[in-house]
């Protein structure tokens, strides 16, 4: 049982929930208007694609065999979460605290994280990079970002 | 035809417009260099900027930026063997040994001289092909056709996943269905909202980019860093150009490489990638010098060099002639162009050829103008590549934030980017080939649009008697079915087999 859910045939199951959550909302679509010179409704195409997809997905899943090559993601994986709550909190704070500021902390944070620990290194790296950010694309470009409590200060 | 060339001309040599080129040509060959980023990046990062320009300065920067970053990956590949980009893996194989040799300088003078020639011809092959493609498509430019012809570039796909064409289906497949969710682009009624309002207009192209390139890059890059996986560098300030006699044997290997990398580049889903080695593989069966390859022979990096980088223009061809992007890069130039209100596709060059025509001049001069880019970038890439690979992955980052922020405004698109990068991340981690996802995503809106239309078209007439009316369509679809279920049954086979 084991060898016939191996990794592929997982992937596979996980490609048909999501066709399954696409299909239902297809099946249980209600159009908002009635457009007679319509000759595709709007969910035709939508649902074929579906089908199709269900329909590779089920391939898959027949022709999967056990993955040669492991993928070993013991080492990474607390990285890879870690790295992944460091760019969220950051794309977070980026509307209230504008872009410098808060590339300023999210690069700290990250140098520290990925092993630089000399702050007389990583604060005028991570200065000068959300500086740079700053001036090409708010000061020069004027490009409008949000500035969040930077506004504060005019 | 003379006074729309006369007119591109005089547009392409503007000194702004030089200006701007030179930089997408440095900036391109910086990028290409930089191991992960490649291509789609460096486009990606120009798009912010391009916003604020002239739609003639930003297709030169795009132009640049995509003539040269193939090339730049090519130096990476050399000096620390690893490629840039994908395009350039066949490029180390004879690169690198060059280099562990002391010969990295010469190594570097054989690739830009191949690149700059296949390049060159494949702009020859661009000013040629794509008008009659062009007249071509718009004799037959239907909405049956068109539909046959995306049909026929979405099932090429399947030969972008060596070893697995079903899972090069899936991720096409899977890129049709996210260009479904929000606004149905003929009625306007919403889909696929799944409760939240948020997704009404879709999923917006950059977010669809970024996620699935540089934030995904982020995560490979973190994973490799934890599995140890490093380089040793080799150290290179400078480029020895190959003098004449050097070529003596080896001129036929540069035109047979570059014609294949321009016929396979017109065919949409090969990719670059495929292209290269195709080529690679056939100087080394053709070559005198054949046992050398993969020992440090110039003949190798010749071959590699001059299909990857004849494929930009090759790929142009249906890209601007037809609207259908051959690989990711031409995929995200598609995007582009339509940001600065240009539609690529089959009137492009009937109702816009001054755009087409400065594509060409602009992507020669590009070529050109890799001679002085390559001293300053050979220069500066020993000192970039050893910045800390944190710095790096910061810096792209915030480039990616920035990047999907600026063309919508809209906040939402952020997480939505993170999102895809994780599950990109995913994805690749398993050896699902991302390229298809992106063609299905960017040709998916077009293949419904059109569609409809055709089922407008058709009317009362059955379904086999329209498809008969048009002979090219019968002939596409034929080609697409044809296509797409080969790597079923070849897969089907070798279950059974086994």
């Amino acid at each position: 049982m084991q060898h016939f859910f191996n990794r592929n045939r997982v992937i596979a199951l996980c490609f048909m929930v999501v066709g399954g959550a696409f299909l239902f909302s297809a099946l249980t679509f209600e159009p908002g208007f009635q457009d007679d010179s319509l000759v595709m409704s709007p969910m035709a195409y939508p649902t074929w694609l579906i089908y199709a997809w269900l329909f590779m997905s089920l391939i898959y899943f027949i022709t999967a065999k056990k993955p040669a090559k492991q993928v070993d993601l013991s080492q990474s994986k607390k990285a890879i979460v870690v790295v992944t709550l460091l760019i969220g909190t950051y794309f977070f704070l980026f509307p209230i605290l504008g872009l410098p500021l808060s590339s300023f902390i999210f690069l700290i944070a990250f140098f520290m994280y990925e092993g630089m620990r000399d702050l007389k290194v990583i604060i005028p790296i991570a200065l000068l990079i959300a500086f740079l950010f700053w001036f090409i694309f708010e000061a020069l470009l004027k490009i409008s970002m949000p500035r969040g409590i930077l506004a504060l200060f005019g | 035809m003379f006074n729309e060339i006369a007119t591109s001309l005089s547009m392409s040599f503007s000194p702004e417009v030089l200006i701007v080129l030179f930089i997408g040509v440095v900036f391109g060959c910086i990028i290409g260099a930089l191991p992960g980023l490649g291509t789609c990046v460096a486009i990606v990062v120009c798009l912010p900027f391009t916003l604020q320009l002239e739609p003639i300065s930003a297709i030169a920067l795009l132009m640049g930026v995509y003539g040269s970053s193939i090339y730049g990956g090519s130096i990476s590949a050399v000096l620390i063997n690893t490629p840039g980009t994908p395009q350039s893996a066949a490029t180390g194989m004879d690169g690198y040994p060059m280099a562990k040799k002391g010969e990295a300088p010469q190594a570097l003078g054989w690739v830009t001289t191949a690149s700059i020639v296949g390049g060159l011809l494949s702009c020859i092959a661009l000013m040629v092909a794509a008008p009659q493609l062009a007249q071509l498509s718009l004799k037959y430019g239907g909405p049956l056709e068109i539909t046959g012809l995306i049909c026929m570039g979405l099932a090429c796909i399947s030969s972008l996943s060596e070893g697995n064409q079903i899972k090069g289906i899936l991720m096409g497949l899977g890129g049709l269905l996210l260009a479904t969710i929000g606004n149905d682009p003929v009625s306007g009624e919403m889909r696929f909202l799944f409760g939240t309002e948020n997704l009404a207009g879709g999923i917006s192209l950059m977010p669809v980019v970024i996620g699935i390139f540089p934030l995904a890059e982020v995560f490979v890059r973190i994973h490799e860093l934890r599995a140890q996986k490093t380089a040793t560098p080799v150290r290179c300030k400078k480029i020895i150009f190959p003098k004449l006699s050097a070529w003596k044997g080896r001129i036929t290997n540069l035109f047979r490489s570059s014609f294949i990398g321009i016929g396979l580049g017109i065919l949409p889903g090969v990719g670059a990638t495929a292209s290269t080695f195709v080529s690679y593989t056939t100087a080394k069966k053709l070559s005198p010098r054949g046992d050398r390859f993969g020992k440090g022979e110039p003949d190798g990096l010749i071959a590699a060099e001059a299909s990857n980088n004849a494929i930009t223009g090759g790929a142009l061809i249906p890209t601007l002639a037809l609207g259908i992007p051959g690989e990711p890069a031409t995929a995200l130039m598609l995007a582009s162009m339509t940001l600065h209100g240009i539609v690529p596709g089959v009137r492009l060059m009937a109702d816009n050829p001054t755009v087409v025509y400065s594509c060409f001049i602009l992507l020669i001069i590009a070529n050109i103008l890799l001679i002085p880019a390559s001293y300053i970038v050979v220069r500066l890439f020993g000192k970039i590549i050893n910045f800390p690979p944190p710095v790096l992955l910061g810096l792209i980052v915030i480039c990616s934030l920035v990047g999907v922020y600026i063309p919508s405004g809209v906040f939402f698109d952020v997480p939505v980017a993170l999102v895809i990068g994780l599950v990109a991340f995913g994805m690749r981690l398993y050896d699902f080939p991302i390229t298809p996802l992106l063609i299905g995503y960017v040709l998916g809106p077009q293949l419904e649009f059109n569609m409809s239309q055709a089922a407008i078209y058709k009317g009362n007439m059955s379904l086999v008697h329209y498809i008969g009316s048009s002979p090219l369509a019968v002939v596409l679809f034929a080609i697409a079915a044809m296509f797409l279920l080969m790597p079923i049954f070849k897969s089907f086979l070798q279950t059974t087999k086994k």
